[in-house]
């Protein structure tokens, strides 16, 4: 069987894709609790990610095909559908705070004078075009953009870096465990990317120490993320919790820039272009789940998924606040239990079944 | 086929792409566009704002040089309902992002001003690395001045605020983001430059009055503030001449002291420069050491900081808050004013004892002023509740409401010449 992934394409991922959609409104909702403390709360969600994935890897990594699969095998139908039904619920929850805050980023710097919703839509076009594709289209995309991503994240933390009071972060643990477990609960629709790893195990072209390689991008990523916290309070402050678009602002106070007008935005484009793909992917892989439901055709998936969260663009706007807000402190709860928790715990149901099978296979000769 | 198929898709793709990303489908007419330079704003009797916006029209000659200083008012009861109405009164949508400098009018000094600026630090329009003053003047009659420097009032005013290498350090640089920052910090404490208009030619005739009163030693002080200091950039009554070369300087050497958003007291130029040497990058800047006895001789010394290394740290006990200020600079002496010629300074030789001796005692006495002023006004410019917050934390909640009553400081200035 030809596997779709590469393990360079999985590092990629990890590292390309999956950092930039959390540049633009989570860092300051972590703030609104955990304040200067804000990286510690981004730590504790990359270590919960980290060890889920760790978990994960090791159980499943003779596999010969992807969680889900495996799950049918070992389970039945009954309870794959039902997990495959979760997870595309999950997925789509996904969707919904980053697309919001593109498109409010959109709308409110690039289309100031005439916000309109239908300007947006566009992206629904990369979304589909993205979601109809094999899964090879996930590699692609990696190898694609990670040197736009890599570029975008070396001029921008180059422009930010000599702006940043690094002391502001001082003092380290004063807001309290409470602000700071409170800061990761609300920021969990941002994590839980064990989650994208599902499919990834089993459905890559194995080769020499790739768990090495696999976890090592995972911690870049994890490092990419927590330095841009930092560096997005150390330009802030005291009014970074109502920076809702960090990706734009924190570039922009270099000297250089004051002399020779906003050259920033071409790391912040290149991080734009990247985030759109990462913007596309829980759609994608919805799309996959939906398909594992349903028989139908992949191009009608990709447009049932899609239609729900254009849906609540075109005619829930004015709700937005109160789905923000459900978001991020109710289904919070659940992202965490099928995001990192439940796929951890599974894996490890897994591994012992997959043993007890060997060991039988094993037994009868 | 469908390798044709992939491409055209993909070049639809792009379309799409480069007339979303470039807001092909939300242009405006260029026409119809106002670039607004700077902003004032001024507090008007019945509570409203009104905002004087400064726009610079894009026209194919440069010789009508009043076309380039167009001003509109708008008013409303909050910031962002005054910029609507410039628009909504005269058809021009106010284009904000090259607005580089807003000036609040002399109104607002008992006014909590963050009312207006929070807007500029909100809003995604206007860049809040913008620089913020405050006008001794209305904040409109700043953008009505014409300057001989430039043809934009507020362009001049940034010359003096934003300075070139080489240029002295006596201006307390604001922006939005800094003033908010300060604002909603622990401390609530802010500045900003506090611009005056002067009258070049009033100056002059002082001076001259001063030159033919016989006074030999005024060369080098009330002139130099203007003129020499740097601290200041030409303008004129526009107004009354078209283009012409006005009389009237802009004077940004002061600082506006603020807490919790109301104007409570000023650093003049003195402080000014030594607040500054210890909260930023110092070198270059000039100082005048005046009436050093040297042989027997009483001299004036012009002298230029080559590197400055400026230390503020606290050491906090059940006793009380002591801060600690250092401040180590090396200067070479720049001109004196002797009867003649001295190879001393020339040659790069060790700064003489007696004139060391004065610039040390001259900054201890200006820094020890700092503290008395941040002391006396409570506005913590020196911030040493943010240090207490940070890095004495376990004394923080003990001193955070009485941590200037319980502040006591030492001070120490060392200046080193060829060693």
């Amino acid at each position: 069987m030809i596997k779709a992934l590469k393990t360079r394409q999985i590092c990629f991922f990890y590292i390309a894709i999956l950092p930039v959609i959390k540049f633009f409104m989570m860092p300051s909702l972590v703030c609104e609790t955990a304040g200067e403390d804000l990286w510690i709360s981004v730590l504790i969600n990359c270590l919960f990610d980290f060890t889920a994935i760790f978990i994960v890897y090791l159980c499943l990594k003779d596999a010969d095909c992807d969680f889900f699969t495996l799950i049918e095998r070992l389970f039945g139908k009954a309870f794959a559908k039902t997990v495959a039904a979760i997870y595309a619920v999950f997925f789509l929850l996904k969707t919904v705070m980053p697309l919001n805050e593109v498109k409010d980023y959109v709308e409110m710097t690039l289309y100031i004078t005439s916000p309109n919703i239908f300007t947006f839509m566009p992206v629904f076009a990369l979304v589909i075009f993205v979601c109809i594709h094999h899964m090879r289209v996930i590699g692609r995309i990696a190898d694609g953009v990670l040197i736009v991503a890599l570029i975008g994240y070396a001029f921008m933390f180059a422009l930010a870096l000599p702006n940043t009071d690094f002391e502001a972060l001082l003092p380290v643990g004063a807001r309290g465990a409470k602000n700071i477990l409170q800061g990761s609960y609300v920021s969990q629709p941002w994590f839980n990317d064990c989650a994208y790893f599902l499919f990834f195990t089993g459905n890559h072209v194995k080769g020499k120490k790739d768990g090495l390689k696999i976890f090592a991008s995972v911690a870049v990523s994890a490092v990419i993320v927590i330095f841009f916290c930092m560096l997005f309070y150390g330009t802030f402050t005291s009014i970074a919790f109502r920076q809702r678009f960090a990706l734009t602002e924190i570039s922009k106070y270099t000297t250089v820039i004051n002399n020779t007008e906003r050259f920033d935005y071409i790391p912040i484009f290149a991080l734009l272009f990247t985030a759109v793909f990462s913007l596309a992917l829980p759609f994608y892989f919805a799309t996959d789940l939906f398909l594992r439901l349903l028989p139908v055709k992949r191009n009608l998936a990709a447009i049932i998924i899609s239609l729900p969260s254009a849906i609540l663009l075109l005619f829930f706007e004015e709700y937005f606040a109160t789905i923000e807000t459900f978001i991020t402190q109710i289904a919070s709860g659940f992202f965490i239990l099928f995001g990192t928790i439940f796929p951890a715990v599974l894996a490890v149901v897994m591994k012992i079944r997959l043993n007890k099978e060997n060991k039988l296979e094993i037994q009868r000769g | 086929m469908k390798f044709k198929g992939v491409k055209l898709s993909m070049l639809l793709l792009a379309a799409v792409f480069l007339l979303f990303f470039s807001n092909d489908f939300g242009l405006i007419d260029i026409e119809k566009t106002a670039i607004i330079t700077a902003v004032a704003i001024d507090l008007e009797e019945n509570g409203e704002y009104k905002i004087t916006a400064q726009i610079a029209v894009p026209e194919a000659t440069d010789t009508n040089t009043e076309n380039l200083r167009a001003q509109i008012a708008g008013k409303g009861s909050t910031v962002g309902a005054a910029i609507k109405n410039i628009g909504d009164t005269s058809g021009w949508f106010p284009q904000l992002c090259f607005c580089n400098l807003i000036i609040v009018g002399k109104g607002f000094s008992d006014y909590n001003i963050i009312k207006v600026l929070d807007y500029f630090s909100k809003t995604l329009r206007i860049q809040d690395s913008a620089l913020i003053v405050m006008a001794e003047t209305d904040g409109a009659e700043l953008l009505k001045l014409s300057t001989p420097l430039d043809n934009i009032s507020s362009f001049a005013l940034q010359k003096i605020l934003l300075k070139n290498a080489g240029l002295n350090r006596d201006v307390a640089v604001c922006d939005v983001k800094s003033f908010c920052t300060g604002y909603y910090s622990e401390a609530g404490s802010a500045y900003m430059p506090l611009i005056k208009v002067v009258s070049q030619k009033s100056e002059n005739e002082k001076a001259s009055a001063d030159d033919a009163n016989g006074s030999e030693s005024s060369g080098g002080s009330g002139s130099a503030e203007i003129s020499g200091g740097g601290s200041s950039g030409g303008s004129g009554s526009g107004g009354e001449s078209g283009g012409a070369k006005g009389d009237a300087i802009f004077n940004a050497d002061t600082t506006a002291l603020f807490l919790h958003g109301k104007k409570v007291g000023e650093l003049d130029a003195n402080l000014t420069l030594a607040f500054n040497a210890l909260t930023r990058d110092f070198a270059t800047s000039t100082f005048e050491v005046k009436d050093v006895n040297t042989g027997g001789e009483t001299l004036n010394y012009l002298l230029t900081v080559f590197s400055c290394t400026a230390s503020r740290s606290l050491t906090v006990s059940e006793n009380g808050i002591r801060l600690n200020v250092s401040l180590d600079a090396y200067v070479k002496i720049s001109d004196m004013n002797g009867q003649a010629s001295d190879l001393e300074y020339n040659k790069n030789l060790p700064l003489p004892v007696n004139v060391k001796e004065r610039a040390e005692a001259d900054f201890t006495e200006r820094i020890t002023d700092l503290i008395r002023t941040e002391k006396e006004t409570g506005c913590d410019f020196l911030d040493v509740k943010k240090e207490l917050y940070r890095k004495h934390h376990s004394y923080y909640y003990v001193y955070k409401d009485n941590f200037i009553e319980n502040l006591s400081y030492s001070v120490s200035v060392n200046f080193s010449g060829q060693k």
